[in-house]
């Protein structure tokens, strides 16, 4: 796998806090790296509330996902990862907005438009598809809709794909209904929908969060089998630091709408710079440790428009001082693909 | 073995229903019976002791209440009604002769009320907050709130009374079907426009829609393959339980606007004591219930592969 960069190509300037925009993410990307990445995202941020008072749900989020590369969002519950994927894929709802750009192998994605070139697999396996369609349905219909391939051919691709997601009876899978097949089947079928329209991104938000640990295990592996075989650039949400530190070429730490450290897994795991992103490893299960405990961080994710405003965690955390809660803290290179926005990252 | 498994449910369902009809009829026996000597009470307080017995030996009311409960039983079996008391009919004539005429404005509400409150609920659930669902829905709270005949007077007043368009009485032509057929269907109308409404809102938010969204589904077939059939399912037992209950609704309508119905018949019925057609037209409207219960049950299979498929 080819190394990955940070947020950005050249590492971010540390002075940052000489504008809005720098402080938030390094401005000087936004002209760089579009065509660097498959996935390009600059300055995103999504505001709820059209008119009158808009609170942030996710704040400037800058970073590039390479094709056949896997990125992983990870952050506790309400910390905006579901909503950076409805971003990104053009389907926020009415009442939210975003601002900032979003690049697809060198494209711009407009705004409120659902990117054909962008795939989503969720988390619900069996509720994400019509309860009274069968699985054919849904992979002709999609084939016709993003592909134009219709009648036969459709069948005999849609039996293809079921194949190469590791459907063992491909053809009688065609005619059964969701509710017939396992959640992990489903979670495959889901796979298949999304590589059905030969999408460059895949978003994959908690896709494993509601299947059992053997189950999990073979859907990462089916995961990083279409990113070899597709080239594809993968955004992978979850809970869970521990599933991605063996899957992840990179991770994004996500809190408050904000993202707060990014390195490689290792980085993450053996250094982790950001208190969050610390307290995240500690509470993870050890094993062989004190019987598995998980050590959960006191408090929650505040919630948009609440909670501190410079540094979000400043509530939560325990090297928090009176900086924290008065200036926003800048993002700090620890290595070029190593970053992290806390006052105390440079120790 | 798949066979006799849906074989044996269809029996059980079927099985439940004619238990469900034998205890309505028989509550409706002694309920109708405990008020005394029906002879008494049909005839005039002053009528001669002679003029009771006789009434009450032609209509075999001295035997004990049992014997007359078995009688009744078995003569329902045989879908025997009995004899008005009024008039010496045969019950079953009387109501064949009332039931066209229910069946018709029955059959006209109900359509009225799924042409109406289903599109309506539609687009306000796909409008949240527009302009239908502010005020049409708004209205359908209020429309649902009121009772029926409170619209019938109301719609009488207007159309007949005032702007002399319809007429307010009879069934001769179909302009006389107008306004009862809107009385009787537009508590249903918005009953389903509510239903509707908050079914597909509910449907809307499920993640299929979302991921059907994701996968650059139209709208239009959004709405077709997905929204529809879903909202269909759940809509089935509303318009199940407006069938069922068209008969007893036919009753303060028809009284209304004089409509020549079984709701009428059975209005005449309760005030001159004819228990015969009073008893007949309880059971009547209660297998229609049962019927429509079971039907529903039945096109569940037919429309709801979860179930459908959970039977093998
Ligand atoms: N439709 C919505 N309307 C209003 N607020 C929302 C909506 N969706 C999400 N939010 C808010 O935005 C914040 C981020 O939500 P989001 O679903 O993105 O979190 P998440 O990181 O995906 O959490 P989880 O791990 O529980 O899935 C939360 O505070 C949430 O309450
Ligand atoms: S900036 Fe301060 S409050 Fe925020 S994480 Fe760093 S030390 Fe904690
Ligand atoms: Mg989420």
């Amino acid at each position: 796998m080819s190394a990955s960069t940070g947020i950005c190509e050249s590492g971010v300037k540390l002075d940052s806090t000489e504008s809005q925009s720098s402080k938030d993410s390094p401005a000087h990307c936004a002209q760089k790296a579009v065509t660097a990445g498959s996935l390009s995202v600059r300055n995103l941020t999504v505001l709820l509330g059209k008119n009158g008072r808009s609170v942030p749900i996710v704040q400037s989020l800058s970073f590039d996902i390479k094709r056949a590369e896997m990125v992983a969002l990870v952050g506790e519950s309400g910390s905006g990862k579901s909503v950076t994927c409805r971003a990104i894929m053009g389907l926020l709802p009415g009442y939210m907005q975003r601002t900032g750009e979003l690049f697809l192998g060198g494209a711009e994605i407009p705004q409120g438009r659902v990117s054909a070139q962008t795939a989503m697999v969720f988390q619900d396996p069996v509720g994400t598809l019509n309860p009274v369609r069968t699985i054919g349905f849904h992979l002709k219909e999609v084939l016709s809709l993003r592909r134009s391939i219709r009648g036969a051919l459709a069948y005999a691709r849609a039996v293809e794909l079921l194949r190469q997601v590791g459907l063992r009876e491909p053809e009688r899978a065609m005619t059964l209904y969701p509710h017939q097949l396992s959640g992990g089947m489903n979670q495959r079928v889901g796979i298949a929908l999304a590589l059905a329209g030969n999408p460059s991104l895949l978003l994959a938000d908690e896709p494993t969060s509601s299947l059992d640990t053997t189950t999990q295990a073979q859907i990462m592996d089916l995961l990083a089998k279409v990113r070899e075989e597709a080239g594809l650039a993968i955004l992978f949400v979850t809970h869970d630091l521990g599933l991605v530190s063996q899957r992840a070429d990179r991770v994004i730490v996500m809190y408050g709408g904000q993202m707060v450290e990014s390195g490689t897994p290792r980085d993450l795991f053996e250094n982790p710079r950001h208190p969050y992103t610390a307290a995240l490893i500690a509470s993870l299960p050890r094993v062989g440790g004190e019987h598995g405990q998980l050590r959960s961080i006191p408090g929650k994710v505040p919630p948009p428009g609440e909670g501190p405003a410079f540094c979000r965690f400043a509530d939560r955390c325990s090297r928090a001082d009176e900086t924290c809660h008065a200036i926003a803290p800048p993002w700090i290179t620890i290595d070029p693909n190593h970053l992290a926005r806390c006052h105390h990252a440079a120790r | 073995m798949m066979r006799s498994k849906l074989f044996s449910y269809i029996l059980r369902k079927v099985f439940r229903a004619v238990f469900t009809l034998l205890l309505l009829s028989t509550l409706v026996f002694f309920a109708l019976r405990l008020s005394g000597n029906p002879a008494r009470i049909l005839l005039s307080p002053d009528a001669p002791p002679e003029m009771v017995a006789a009434y009450a030996e032609r209509y075999g009311l001295n035997a004990p209440l049992a014997e007359q409960y078995v009688l009744y039983l078995r003569n329902l079996l045989s879908a025997d009604f009995g004899s008005s008391y009024i008039n010496s009919k045969p019950v079953a004539a009387i109501i064949i002769d009332r039931l066209p005429a229910t069946l018709e404005l029955g059959l006209s509400g109900i359509v009225l009320a799924i042409f109406i409150g289903i599109p309506l609920g539609l687009m306000a659930a796909l409008d949240r907050s527009g302009p239908i669902d502010k005020y049409a829905m708004t209205l359908a709270t209020l429309v649902y709130s009121v009772p029926s005949f409170f619209f019938g007077v109301l719609l009488m007043l207007l159309f007949s009374v005032a702007l002399r368009w319809l007429p307010s009485s009879g069934s001769d032509t179909w302009r006389n079907l107008i306004l009862p057929a809107m009385t009787l269907g537009i508590g249903n109308a918005a009953l389903l426009a509510r239903f509707t409404r908050s079914a597909v809102a509910e449907i809307m938010q499920q993640p299929y829609i979302l991921a059907a969204r994701a996968r650059g589904t139209p709208r239009s077939r959004i709405i077709v393959h997905y929204l529809l059939p879903n909202a269909g399912i759940a809509l089935l037992t509303v318009i199940g339980l407006m069938i069922g209950t068209t008969i007893v609704g036919a009753i303060v309508t028809e009284t209304v606007f004089a409509w020549p119905g079984l709701g009428s018949l059975f209005v005449s019925s309760v005030s001159s004591r004819d228990i015969p057609v009073v008893q007949a037209i309880v059971i009547l409207s209660a297998a229609t219930m049962v019927t429509t219960n079971l039907t529903v049950d039945f096109l569940y299979r037919v429309a709801d592969p979860r179930i459908r498929t959970a039977q093998r």
